[in-house]
């Protein structure tokens, strides 16, 4: 129970990617096929949440990493240093109070939010539309992809994604919840590699 | 029309009255408690209930083999959620955490008095600055979003905490969120039946719910499941039981039936030798559901074995008749023979009716209808069947031959009993205490529940502490005060764990400190305030929490109906019973080290109504007792059976003589089955007892004899062929692989044969002065 949760923010912070494209005409297939051309990379993040608990922002940095298939890792370095694993469905967190693992496959609506991210990230247009309504805006110079969740299931708890970029970099990721609580994560890279 | 044909047409009226009831009437139980002694102790009584209704004997382990892991779990979740929707199951759980949402609701409402960390000092200013800091690492960290779902509302982590704290010690490894054995091979799962373990006919509808699910859940996959709890290894046995017995009943009565056409040579007068054994058992049944309204299943099966004797009351009587005779002046010689077999069958049964063991009593009551009918029904209703002129096929055996054997082969035979009885003493007859071994079960099922129990991490309990109190919340109240005790246990590692049914539903008393420890409103948020002083946190985002607060400081107590339904329901039914205006709350102990040392401790807590409780020697005591009557009923059986053919004889030297061969082959065949290493039982009993009626009609029957000083060749006709179809039906029954089966064909086959032994080597006693009419 306490991992239905735990999965939403993980499947939040897990992003990153930056991709070269060249330019046609630009639309949400057009971008995932942009973004369909890495194969890893490695980014640095700075993670800022915006909770309404809080009267100041909390920031983490780190460095975000994704690798085909499936697989996300999260390297923190502050403001305490912890590692969070993703590979398919599982999870785990592991920090100085100890190491946590689950398994999301039992939550369909939070691995909705791991999937849309990898989707983004491996450039899966198939897979990205099947949970989202996603809103293409902008151009390919700088563009933003609005997504908001079609099952139910998700929508009780994210309201919406916003992916920013500039060609097929992406640059931001912002994950709005149910209440207004806000999360941003900017992305800003440091090695890719192509397929 | 004559008075014997009147009384013939009787008893046809009667049987078929006993046949419609069978047929329209008859409720059949198959709960083995009834064959449990009535229990004297409370500990008894509870494992008596336990057995019969508790949650152990619902609960079903099921395990998902055959398929990469990932399509196991995904078979897993698709299974419990239609079990979950299922009428015959109360609860299913897999580990998926989607299930246990139900939970994670009841225990938010009702955190502030499920959470033990609820104390004045928690709440204080310095408690909430703590939580406060807390809860800032926790929104910094990678779970941080969880903690922002609910840090409004509960900024002190309860709802965490109760979770925490109910989490069990040892939980099966998961894989792809649901269970897997600890090899990673088979995805587990438990499920609550809610039909009770001892409702067999409920327990085989639910296992037939189950099996249809899983034809649903596995579609496109090769999975293959298996299960088991008390319940569904009741059904599965007695299913291989009927299995068997019905196979086995096949070759038997083709055997017994070639035996008897083979000397009878007449179709008709074969199938009349069915008709007493089975008039018989239809009137006993009757009878015993009229009796005890019910039959219970252990009853039918034992009774049907018992009544293994009328089958050769027609032998006896049919082998008799000889060339130019009626069946009535056959009856004429051996009448009173006949009528003492009958008679000692039944005498010995009282002793059985009056042992006061539901299922004892039963079985002499099903006996003594059933062989008197049986006797009844081959004195009146046969002679006037059996077409005149019929006489059976002469039997010239070269035993006939036979001489009665000289004094130094009585010698010899007493010296032989002597030494079976050395050896078998030597040896030590080793009963079978076994509680579990009531429901005869097949090696591989017993097998297959160890490694189910294994694998959820669900071991048998042997040692619990049982608390009783006049009510509910006197018994939770005392589980709490036991806690500290058992905790020392566990830091001393002398117990793995424990589980109380206080965690789940505290007491009133400690609810209401909880409650109290909680600030009023105004205080609260007061210190709030204070606390929060100097952290990034805004007060004005905790109004939810200062809702919850007041609420919970002032909501009625929680009690068990708010637990329907959750897995805290589940175990707090495991965990607390009421019975007879009495509660129970059971404290199962696992990984107990030195239950002496734990024991003593118990002991010196001194909690009123806290007892400590071994299971195995409680339900050791309770099988030793019933041994014991079962025993002890024997024991007046043989002495009804002596006076009896005392009465009958008017010869207590004779009555004696008779006796002894079949007492002597009793003890000798247990004195076999010992040395053979078999470990007695309640069925070796039962099949015992039949030896013991079979026997003495060998020896009435072989003792009876007319002027002449050996058996007529129509005797040894007779003993010929009962003791052929006897030695053919339980021989055939020796052969089952059930084990139950087994050791009754075996018993009985050793029986009939040192019964014949005995009765050839063993004195016959003079003829009865008055001769056989």
């Amino acid at each position: 129970m306490r991992a239905v949760w735990q999965l939403l923010w993980l499947a939040a912070s897990a992003i990153g990617a930056t991709v070269f494209a060249a330019p046609t005409s630009f639309d949400v297939t057009r971008l995932m096929s942009m973004l369909a051309q890495v194969d890893r990379s490695s980014v640095a993040f700075e993670e800022t949440r915006h909770f309404s608990a809080l009267a100041a922002p909390i920031t983490r940095r780190g460095t975000l990493s994704f690798e085909r298939p499936d697989r996300l890792a999260m390297d923190v370095v502050t403001p305490f240093p912890e590692t969070i694993r993703i590979a398919g469905s599982r999870v785990s967190i592991e920090s100085p109070d100890g190491r946590r693992e689950w398994d999301m496959s039992a939550q369909p609506g939070a691995l909705a939010w791991i999937e849309a991210i990898r989707a983004s990230l491996a450039g899966d247009a198939a897979a990205l539309t099947r949970s989202f309504d996603a809103t293409l805006t902008g151009t390919e110079a700088q563009w933003e992809l609005k997504l908001v969740p079609r099952d139910e299931r998700v929508g009780a708890t994210l309201r919406q994604m916003t992916v920013r970029g500039r060609e097929a970099q992406i640059a931001a990721i912002e994950i709005v919840d149910r209440r207004g609580d806000r999360v941003v994560i900017a992305l800003k890279p440091l090695e890719r590699s192509r397929r | 029309v004559s008075d014997r044909a009147r009384i013939a047409a009787g008893f046809i009226l009667l049987v078929g009255a006993a046949l419609i009831y069978v047929a329209t009437r008859l409720s059949v139980n198959a709960d083995f408690s009834a064959f449990l002694p009535n229990a004297t102790s409370s500990e008894q009584r509870f494992l008596a209930s336990e057995l019969k209704e508790g949650v152990a004997g619902r609960l079903l382990l099921i395990d998902i083999a055959n398929g990469p892991p990932q399509q196991l779990a995904d078979v897993s979740r698709a299974l419990a959620l239609r079990l979950a929707g299922d009428a015959a199951f109360r609860y299913v759980s897999n580990g998926d955490a989607n299930i246990a949402r139900r939970d994670l609701d009841v225990i938010r409402a009702h955190r502030y008095v499920l959470s033990n960390a609820v104390t004045e000092q928690r709440y204080s200013v310095e408690g909430l600055r703590d939580a406060l800091a807390a809860r800032l690492r926790a929104l910094s960290g990678g779970a941080g979003f969880v903690e922002n779902a609910f840090v409004a509302e509960d900024p002190t982590a309860e709802t965490l905490h109760v979770v925490e704290q109910l989490a069990p010690a040892t939980q099966p490894r998961r894989e792809f969120g649901v269970w897997f054995d600890s090899t990673g091979a088979r995805a587990v799962l438990i499920a609550q039946t809610r039909a009770a373990g001892s409702d067999i006919d409920g327990q085989a509808r639910s296992i037939a719910a189950l099996q249809t699910a899983f034809a649903i859940a596995r579609a496109g996959t090769m999975a293959t499941i298996r299960y088991s709890s008390p319940g569904a290894m009741a059904v599965e046995s007695r299913e291989l039981i009927a299995d068997d017995a019905s196979r086995l009943a096949i070759v038997s009565t083709l055997l017994v039936v070639a035996i008897l056409a083979l000397v009878y040579r007449s179709l008709i007068v074969v199938l009349f030798c069915a008709l007493p054994a089975v008039s018989g058992l239809l009137v006993g049944v009757a009878a015993v559901d009229v009796a005890f309204s019910g039959v219970h299943a252990i009853t039918l099966g034992f009774g049907a074995t018992l009544l293994g004797e009328a089958v050769d009351y027609p032998s006896y009587l049919l082998t008799q008749i000889g060339a130019g005779e009626t069946a009535r002046d056959a009856l004429a010689r051996i009448g009173r023979t006949l009528a003492m077999a009958v008679l000692t069958t039944a005498g010995a049964s009282v002793a059985l009716l009056l042992t006061g063991f539901p299922g004892l009593s039963q079985l002499g009551l099903l006996t003594m209808v059933g062989v008197l009918c049986a006797g009844a029904i081959t004195a009146w209703v046969l002679p006037h069947w059996v077409p005149v002129g019929w006489a059976p096929k002469t039997i010239r055996a070269p035993v006939a031959q036979w001489q009665m054997p000289a004094a130094r082969w009585r010698a010899l035979v007493a010296a032989a009993i002597t030494l079976a009885l050395v050896v078998a003493a030597a040896r030590g007859v080793v009963w079978d205490d076994d509680l579990a071994n009531m429901n005869p079960l097949p090696l591989e099922l017993k097998q297959r529940d160890r490694e189910l129990r294994s694998a959820l991490g669900a071991p048998e309990v042997r040692f619990m502490l049982m608390i009783e109190a006049a009510a509910q919340d006197d018994a939770l109240a005392a589980a709490e005060r036991i806690r500290p005790v058992l905790e020392d246990a566990v830091r001393a590692r002398r117990i793995a764990g424990f589980e109380l049914a206080s965690d789940y539903l505290p007491s009133f008393a400690t609810q209401r400190r909880r409650q109290q420890a909680l600030p009023p409103p105004e205080a609260l948020r007061r210190r709030f305030e204070q606390a929060a002083q100097g952290t990034p946190f805004r007060v004005a985002a905790f109004e939810p929490f200062f809702e919850d607060a007041a609420r919970g400081r002032t909501a009625p107590p929680l009690r068990a109906t708010d637990l329907a339904d959750t897995a805290l329901g589940v175990k707090l039914a495991a965990l607390v019973r009421a019975d007879d205006g009495r509660w129970y709350v059971i404290v199962p102990l696992a990984g107990v080290d030195r239950p002496a040392e734990i024991e003593a401790s118990v002991v010196r807590a001194a909690v009123p109504g806290v007892r400590w409780v071994d299971l195995q020697a409680t339900s050791r005591a309770m099988m030793a007792e019933f041994r014991q009557r079962a025993l002890a009923a024997f024991g007046v059986g043989a002495l009804l059976i002596v006076g009896i053919v005392a009465v009958g004889l008017r010869s207590i030297a004779a009555a004696v003589r008779i006796a002894a061969p079949p007492m002597a082959a009793v003890v000798a065949t247990a004195a076999m089955l010992a040395v053979a290493g078999s470990r007695l039982s309640v069925f070796h009993l039962v099949a015992l007892m039949l030896v013991a009626g079979i026997g003495t009609n060998y020896a009435l029957f072989f003792a009876r004899r007319g002027e002449s000083a050996g058996p007529s060749d129509a005797t040894w006709r007779s003993l010929a062929v009962v003791v052929a179809t006897t030695l053919c039906a339980f021989g055939t029954l020796a052969t089952s692989r059930t084990p139950v089966l087994h050791a009754i064909g075996l018993t009985v086959v050793l029986g009939v044969l040192s019964s014949l032994v005995y009765t050839l080597l063993l004195p016959s006693p003079a003829p009865p002065r008055t001769g056989n009419r």
